[in-house]
């Protein structure tokens, strides 16, 4: 059910996601933010984080396979998403930032979808289903 | 001034909860006229006359922007945690002074943010739980008895209240041994024989074995809960830190299922903890 993403403007802030088991600093780069579109391969709803991975097609055809980290399953489903919220082939951009080792990681701070930008994370905050 | 119209936002829809059994309206909740739980109320009364403290809770987060953490994210607002959980010594201007020098250097270790049993998916313990505004802990009221369920780590603590005392020579354990008494309405909880693995706080403050925690819970009405913490750890403080948090109830909701180490292998790659 599509027609469920009206998202509120608070949305659009990254407010309170936390990594409920690691800090942010430890594994990403404030430095190094990034915007990816492409096609959601998977959703990965599983504890401590779940996961999103996106492919990402260059414009030479190449694909890039992404995997971005949201908040808990539980913050998550606080806020609405549960784990069909994303199925494999719907379009997506995802802003976030990226791994300090440079790998195709990323810890995801907003996800845009069908025109709605939606939280990432937080459990005191809204998601699709609001 | 829009980070503010943004926060005030966040805060309004801080407990419109949603999702599987998380709105499912629970039995004896004083309701207002229009259907919604009325948090204002009086406390309810358990058989016997003592407060009744069953019921889901969650610690008020601190002021948006007021306590920036390890844990922040750029462009976050670190609203859901409260002033407390990653530093016990907050109020303290120059926190150095209450460490005992001689846990100087474990302190730095631990400090470091670098080297936390929750990133190994191991239990926050308490008084972290307690305080861990991002997840909520649930309280059933048993005659004798009283559990606390908490969402994070999926841990549970039994509280005593059969007039038992804490063991002499507690074999270590990660939430230690708690015993309670009322004192008037305040719930009194004594707690020691804890391992010396968890922290004080997350990504704060190491404990060692001679930790004492005192918890002083007393519910003020329907919808809100004191709860004051003492912390004794005469190994590493030089005296008792004393906190106070409020715990607000979340009603007809519930604590969920959380097994951390589910996937956690796949975040390990990254951290340095594991290099």
């Amino acid at each position: 059910m599509r027609a469920f993403l009206l998202i509120s403007l608070a949305l659009t802030v990254f407010a309170g996601r936390i990594l409920a088991h690691h800090a942010f600093a430890l594994e990403y780069d404030s430095n190094n933010p990034l915007t990816v579109t492409g096609n959601v391969s998977k959703m990965e709803w599983v504890n401590p984080h779940v996961h999103i991975y996106v492919d990402s097609k260059a414009q030479d055809g190449a694909v890039t396979t992404w995997d971005f980290e949201l908040g808990s399953p539980n913050g998550l489903m606080r806020s609405g998403w549960t784990r069909i919220s994303l199925k494999p082939g719907d379009v997506v951009t995802i802003e976030a930032f990226r791994a300090k080792d440079a790998s195709n990681v990323g810890a995801a701070k907003t996800i845009t979808f069908n025109g709605k930008r939606m939280f990432a994370g937080n459990a005191n905050s809204e998601g699709p289903a609001k | 001034m829009l980070r503010w119209r943004l926060c005030v936002l966040l805060v309004f829809f801080a407990h419109s909860t949603f999702g599987q059994w998380l709105n499912y309206p629970t039995p004896g909740t004083p309701r207002t006229r229009d259907g919604k739980p009325d948090l204002s109320a009086k406390a309810p009364r358990a058989p016997g006359g003592k407060p009744d403290l069953s019921g889901v809770w969650r610690t008020e987060p601190e002021v948006p922007g007021k306590n920036s953490t390890v844990f922040d994210v750029p462009g976050d607002y670190p609203s859901t945690f409260s002033r407390y959980f990653s530093n016990i010594l907050a109020d303290f201007k120059n926190p150095e002074e209450i460490v005992r020098p001689e846990a100087a250097e474990l302190v730095r270790k631990y400090r470091s943010a670098y080297n936390s049993p929750g990133y190994q998916c191991l239990p926050l313990s308490i008084p972290s739980a307690d305080i861990f505004s991002y997840s909520p802990f649930k309280i059933i009221q048993a005659p004798g008895e009283i559990v606390i369920l908490y969402e994070v780590d999926n841990t549970h603590r039994q509280i005593y209240l059969d007039g038992r005392k804490l063991p002499k020579d507690p074999q270590p354990t990660w939430l230690g041994y708690s015993v309670g008494r009322w004192e008037g309405d305040t719930l009194v909880v004594d707690t020691a024989g804890f391992n010396d693995n968890s922290q004080a706080t997350l990504g704060g403050y190491p404990r060692s074995e001679a930790l004492h925690v005192e918890e002083r819970f007393h519910r003020r009405d329907f919808g809100h809960m004191d709860l004051q913490l003492t912390v004794d750890d005469p190994k590493i403080f030089l005296k008792p830190i004393t906190i106070k948090v409020t715990e607000l109830l979340e009603p007809d909701s519930d604590v969920l299922e959380m097994i951390c180490n589910e996937n956690a292998e796949k975040d390990r790659p990254h951290l340095p903890i594991s290099k």
